[in-house]
Order: C-alpha cells, then structure tokens, then sequence
C-alpha cells in the first residue's frame, strides 16, 4: 500500500511537472499597449496602517496613468492608530468609513465598491506598492469582453530574514505558476495586491463575500463560474509585505489552505464540468488530486518516521550503549543495488523537474536565483510544515472550527 | 472569446512523457535486479567453493593423517563470515522491492541449504574439537518488527562476539524441504525464534543482554 502511495503520488508529479513544462514553451499573443486609459479607481482596504500606507499611497500616486483617470478610495476599515489622520492629508484620497463586519477585509471592499466611479476599479492591500507602470500594463487585457479580471505579478522587496527569503522563493513560484494559469486559462485566484476587475460586473455578481476568509479566492472563482477569465499581466510589478515570523506566517497559510478547501467545494459544480473548459475538467480535478495526494503522503511519510522511531527507540532500549554495533555500514555497490529504483528514477526526474521550474520562475520575474540556506530548507524542511499546514486546515475544516481572519 | 491553448494534447503528451520515464525505471529496476542476483549468486558461489574445499581438505586428512581440527579453525571463521555476508546482502536487496522474485527465491533457498550445511558442520566439529564457539539458529518473517529489532540485536551480538555464529532462516519460505526439516526438527511455530547452542529455545524478542547471559 505505501509502494502503491508513493508509486501514484510520484507518476502524478511527474505528469504535472511535464504539463507546465509544456505550458512554458508556448507562446502566447503577445498584448500590444492599446492606448486606452479607462478611468480605473483604486481601492485600498486599511485596517490600522498608519505605518505602511503612506509609501502605498504613494506608490499609487506615482503610477504612469492619466491622474484624471485615477481614483483612490482608502477604507479605513475600523482602525484604533493613527491610519485616517495619515490618510487625510492627501487631498486626492476619497477617505471612506468602514464599520468592520463579518471575515476579513470583504466588507471593506463592498464599501468602497459603494464609491466607485471608474469602469474598473482595483484592490490593493495598504501594505503593498505598486511599480509605474504596473497599472498601463493591466488594462490592455481587458480588451477581451470575457476578461472578468487581471493580476499583477507579486514580488517580495528586500527578504531580511530566513521567513522572507522562503516565502519569496514561493511568490516566484506561485507568481510563475499563475503565470502559466493563466495562460491555458485556468487563473482563479485574484489577491489582494493590485488585482483589477470590471466595476459593473463585480456589482452584478454580488460584490465580495462578505463571509469568507479568502474573498480573493472566492471571487476569482465566482467569476470562473460565470464564465469569465482571469488574467495575469506578467509585466505588471507589484510589490507585498509578508509574514515575518513563524506565527504569523502560520496563521496566515491555515487561513489560506481553509479558503481553498471551502471555497474549492463551494464551486464543486464546476468540477469535471465540460462548460468551463480547462478550468472544470483540469485545473479543479488537479486541485482536489494535489490536495488528496498531500493527506496521502502525509500519512505515508508520518507512518514511517514514526515507524523508524519507534523501532530506533525500542533498539536504543534492547541495545542500550551497544546501539552502534548493530550498524553495518553498506559498501557503495551494496547501496546503489538495495535502492528501490523503479520508484527513485521518476522521483529524481521530478526534483530535477521543479528544480528546473524554479529556475525558470526566477528568470520569467527576473530574480536571482540564490544558493543559499532557505533554498535547502525550501526543498527539505518547508514541505513538511506546508504538508502540516494543509493538514490543519483540513483538520479546521473537517471540525467546522471558527473561522477567523 | 477567450483564447484557449489545447490543454487536452498537453496532458496526453505528459502521461505519454510520464509513462516512458516509469517504464524506464521500471526496466532499471530490471537490469538492478539481474545485478543484485549476480552479486548474491557470486558470493553464494564463493562461500559453496570454499565449503566444498575444506570438505575435500578434511577427507584427505582423515583419509591421510594429520589435525582435523587445527586446520578447521580458521576455515570455520572464514565460511561463517561469508554466509553472515550473503545474509546481510539478501536482507538489503529484498527491502530494496524486488521485480522477479523467482530468481531471488531460488539464490535464497540456496542460501538457506548453505547455511543448514555449515550450521550441521559447525556442531559436529564444535562437539569433536571442543571448540568454544556459539551456534545460533534465527527465523524471522518478513516485514516483522520484532523480527528486524531480533536481527539488530544479533547483529550487535556478532559484532561484540566474534565467537558467535549465526544462521538466520526466513519462517515463511517454505519451497525447500530441509529448511521445513528444520523447522520441524526444533519445532518453529512463531517469530523471532532463536535456538542456541541447538538446546536453548527462545521464542519472541530476545534484548542483547539476556542473549548474552544465554550463551556465555
């Protein structure tokens, strides 16, 4: 039965690491610059910022877009610092009050949809930034009516500790896996960092839900579910602020792999469905795969550490100080002929693979590819607390424990 | 409408790319396999050669005259090192998942009548030139803990006591008739079970120090 988990879990990387492989090398149209220049507003939930708002205020102002056509809202969204005094001495910012309600920032961004006046408008978390000419590099892909919505492309400025450097090497792969989402047309999440959508049909479908703890998910695949696409502009930089500690990145991972379990079943209709296209009988189906794949292997791997453990303990017990007497080292010959083969080929062809993927990802965001200590614990370590992470957030869903932001 | 690229031939092309690939290793596994036989039948081989020399050397001395038991000695040390050997390869080469088993049971039963072989030759010279040397009988299942925790045990045994011989013997192989003979013979109904000095029987999981205590 291992054999059998490890054996599928490894045939199933492997096919996946081959398909985007496939993905990267075809060429997508390329987007001409349309020289349009819609009126966009900018909505900026803000939920006690007073210490980060101000360079993403900043940032918005500087963009390279028509400022007759820019509109920024920033909803204070209940703060109890200083966030609507920084706020207020910027005479291009509407400032709007938010009573904060339900999960999330939702309620924020229904608030400010309220006041919106432009054709699109943008959700941009106060404590991120925007490049330039991120937002000129946006509107171009709405020139296709069935464009619900468009991404940016995420990038972590300055990783300081070894939290930082972890998580950027996993923005460059999500951002470049979005990237290839995007262009089979698969996309289905819109985050919080300058993620642009049509005003009139955001109010059509509802607005944010306002109790989900990933609105961002939930509304990307809202719009899939209503046959619209979400894009992503490769070009279009944008820059977040990330977790700094283990605690925090913990809660901000359970919150998310709990959005993604509700919110995959939520638009369960849309699995193996013919009607959306790659989306319904690719992208869902490999979402449930890799979610059914990781309990799987949790359970294998779990078993056998706890196994050898246990085994290593009881022989530390009959043993005692003679523990080391009972170890024959294999020669290199013996070693090489007693591996396992049938299962250790495809698996090293798929760590070469998703090595290969990430130094792909670095080059497609124009990142340096560093050898350095979060690299290893990327490919040791972190599977292992991701592997836990999404464990708890099964085990959360599965209790129906309270929900929080 | 949206532009879709034909994610349908993509996914062909991966599990087709996929499917080579595990077939490669799977024909890897294949080509491991005929090298893990050659190794065990090479020193299989050895070990018979050897064993077959001092059976040869003894009859010319009993035949011609000479110290059957001063030439047996080192020769004694020599063939159970080889068998310890062979027994420490087929456990690492079958936790290593086999794909012909047939060829594998054949080099085991092999190993399993080898080891009947010496165990009867050690005994009867053990009584013959009073040597102070200890015989250990093992069986032990596959995929037994306890059987793995025996085996660690006896190994740390071996490896402190270098007077200490052991045969170990798969309970559950049941193609050879001398090894069911034995099992008979000393009435093996569960693992581990250890017979030592062919008078002691110890069923279930022995610790070093009670072993110790058991063959000094």
């Amino acid at each position: 039965m291992k054999e059998l988990i490890l054996w599928i879990s490894s045939f199933f990387a492997l096919l996946i690491s081959i398909f985007w492989l496939q993905v990267i090398y075809f060429k997508d149209k390329k987007l001409r610059n349309n020289n349009k220049f819609p009126k966009v507003s900018i909505i900026i939930p803000a939920h006690n910022e007073e210490k980060n708002i101000l360079r993403t205020i900043n940032s918005v102002l500087n963009l390279d877009y028509p400022k007759d056509r820019l509109e920024i809202i920033v909803v204070d969204d209940s703060s109890t610092d200083n966030t609507s005094n920084v706020v207020k001495k910027y005479r291009q910012v509407k400032l709007v009050y938010n009573k904060h309600k339900g999960l999330g920032k939702a309620s924020a961004l229904n608030q400010g949809l309220k006041y919106v006046t432009g054709e699109f408008f943008a959700v941009l978390d106060a404590d991120s930034e925007v490049d330039k000419n991120s937002l000129k590099k946006i509107i171009p892909y709405f020139d296709n009516p069935k464009t619900g919505s468009v991404i940016s492309s995420i990038k972590i400025r300055n990783p300081k500790n070894i939290y930082h450097h972890i998580q950027r090497l996993e923005y460059i792969l999500a951002t470049f896996i979005r990237k290839l989402m995007s262009k089979i047309d698969t996309l289905h999440i819109t985050p919080g960092v300058l993620s642009v959508y049509r005003t009139k049909l955001i109010k059509k479908l509802g607005g944010f839900d306002e109790n989900n703890i990933t609105e961002d998910l939930e509304i990307a695949l809202r719009l899939r579910a209503n046959n619209y696409s979400v894009k992503m502009s490769p070009d279009s930089k944008t820059y977040t602020k990330i977790p700094s500690n283990f605690n925090e990145l913990w809660h901000q991972r359970i919150r998310w792999f709990r959005g993604f379990i509700s919110n995959n079943i939520k638009y369960k209709k849309m699995f193996m469905n013919k009607k959306y296209g790659a989306m319904g009988r690719f992208q869902m189906p490999l979402n449930a795969l890799t979610f059914f794949t990781i309990i799987a292997l949790f359970i294998v791997i779990s078993y056998e550490i706890f196994s050898r453990l246990y085994n290593f303990l009881f022989n530390v017990m009959l043993l005692k100080s003679n523990i080391f007497y009972s170890i024959n080292l294999p020669s290199l010959r013996e070693l090489l002929l007693s591996t396992n083969i049938k299962l250790i080929f495809p698996l090293t062809i798929s760590f070469f693979l998703s090595f290969y993927l990430l130094n792909k990802a670095h080059k497609s965001m124009n990142e340096k590819f560093l050898f350095n200590p979060a690299l290893l614990i990327y490919f040791t370590v972190y599977p292992i607390l991701r592997t836990v992470h999404w464990m708890t957030a099964f085990y959360k869903e599965t209790i129906r424990n309270k929900k929080r932001w | 409408m949206v532009d879709r690229i034909n994610y349908k031939r993509f996914l062909m092309i991966s599990l087709g790319v996929s499917i080579i690939i595990f077939t490669a290793g799977l024909l890897l596994g294949v080509s491991l396999d005929d090298a893990k036989v050659n190794d065990l039948l090479f020193n299989i081989n050895q070990n018979e050669l050897n064993t077959e020399s001092y059976l040869i050397e003894k009859e010319f001395i009993s035949t011609f005259g000479g110290d059957e038991c001063s030439l047996s000695n080192p020769r004694v040390d020599e063939i159970s090192q080889e068998i310890a050997n062979i027994g420490r390869l087929l456990t690492r080469y079958e936790s290593g998942n086999l794909i012909n088993e047939d060829e594998f049971n054949y080099l085991k039963r092999k190993y399993f009548l080898l080891e009947i072989k010496a165990y009867s030759l050690f005994t009867s010279l053990k009584e013959k030139c009073n040597y102070d040397y200890q015989t250990i009988l093992f069986f032990y299942d596959i995929d037994n803990d306890e059987s793995a925790n025996q085996g660690n045990v006896l190994d740390a045994l071996a490896n402190l006591n270098k007077n200490v011989y052991i045969f170990s013997f798969d309970r559950e192989f049941t193609e050879d008739p001398t090894l069911e003979t034995l099992k008979i013979h000393y009435d093996i109904k569960k693992s581990p079970t250890l017979i030592i000095n062919d008078n002691v029987k110890q069923e279930g999981l022995t610790n070093l120090e009670d072993l110790s205590n058991l063959i000094e």
